[in-house]
């Protein structure tokens, strides 16, 4: 007994049968994957939780009631080191909202924001939230955690340790410009 | 090269014809069987990279953890995925070489469509950086455990070898 192969009509319904199948996955995948980007969970392996925000963070995050918005100033280069970070303020409410600037490309709109650094998060709409009427504290990304604190003044935690640049290196890559404005409180 | 003649072998010899004659429906079993059979023989030879991580992970608690993420993600990375495109570029062309070549060719345009976002901020270039594989493996090569990569690739492979099984299916009338 052998196959029936199917006549040419035959092969053209098969063909579009095939093609729609196809579409359908894929549009089953794309839902799947938008879903896990905007429900995602994680879990840090590392032993002293670097890649977790703290108990103080999250409670603060979660307690938005308005939308907030963190901007991230950098050369597209850059932004794929800072997501993984600024991911996790966007994954704990869906009231975070982050948006990715090429400084070079928008520099008015970095300069109106008052960016001088590449790799500067500006935050918008945080602290009136949290109660505080003091103007928006900007704070350079890299090496970099900001707490966000419900009274002021927030405090910065500089990392240091290998890969990380130093607070009183100079230069656009630096954290020395931070390093002043930290201090002003 | 591992499964370079998974299917590309059967198909020149057009073995693939008696399994329909038998009247087998086994298309699922049939690509399944062979991409955990390529699977399995990476994951034998990676194995022997594991004695490195078993002391940390038994000692060290979670760096051990930390560093398994890692190997993991790279026997993903560099295993699993890829494997299921060979699966699928072999099956297409009854030529070994050719196939081949085709897999190398998407494998790299997979792991280089991430370049594009350190150009271009648009959309587009987000979702084309999104389907890399390099985009999803930082998270993992960290230490961090993160869903949306493990359904990226999950999905990736699914996909992958849905295409193969259409394109096994479609040996039947376009014959």
């Amino acid at each position: 007994m052998g196959t029936q192969f199917p006549s040419k009509r035959g092969k053209t319904k098969y063909a579009a049968y095939a093609a729609i199948y196809v579409l359908v996955v894929i549009a089953i995948i794309a839902t799947a994957n938008v879903l896990a980007n905007r429900y995602d969970k994680s879990y840090d392996t590392t032993a002293n939780k670097r890649y977790s925000l703290s108990d103080q963070t999250v409670k603060i995050v979660k307690g938005l009631k308005q939308d907030a918005t963190i901007t991230y100033f950098d050369q597209p280069r850059g932004f794929r080191a800072a997501k993984d970070q600024l991911d996790l303020y966007s994954n704990l409410s869906p009231k975070v909202h982050v948006k990715y600037v090429d400084a070079d490309k928008e520099n008015m709109l970095a300069r109106e924001a008052g960016i001088k650094n590449y790799g500067t998060a500006h935050r918008s709409n945080w602290r009136q939230q949290a109660g505080s009427q003091r103007p928006e504290r900007r704070g350079h990304y890299r090496g970099l955690h900001s707490r966000f604190e419900e009274h002021p003044p927030a405090p910065f935690c500089f990392v240091t340790g290998s890969g990380e640049h130093q607070i009183d290196d100079s230069g656009p890559q630096r954290l020395f410009a931070i390093q002043g404005i930290a201090r002003q409180g | 090269m591992i499964t370079m003649r998974l299917f590309a072998e059967e198909k020149r010899t057009r073995h693939h014809r008696n399994c329909w004659h038998a009247s087998l429906q086994l298309d699922v079993e049939v690509i399944l069987g062979k991409w955990l059979s390529a699977v399995i023989l990476y994951a034998s030879m990676l194995l022997l990279t594991a004695v490195n991580f078993l002391f940390p992970f038994l000692n060290m608690g979670h760096l051990g953890l930390e560093a398994s993420s890692d190997w993991l993600s790279r026997f993903v990375v560099a295993g699993v995925v890829p494997a299921r495109h060979r699966n699928l570029h072999i099956h297409a062309h009854k030529n070994q070489i050719i196939a081949g070549a085709v897999t190398f060719a998407v494998c790299l345009l997979l792991w280089i469509l991430e370049w594009v976002s350190g150009y271009e901020t648009a959309t587009w270039a987000r979702v084309a950086a999104y389907m890399s594989v390099i985009t999803h493996f930082e998270s993992f090569s960290k230490g961090l455990l993160d869903f949306k990569d493990a359904i990226f690739y999950v999905t990736l492979i699914f996909f992958g070898l849905f295409l193969t099984a259409r394109s096994m299916e479609s040996l039947r009338w376009r014959s």
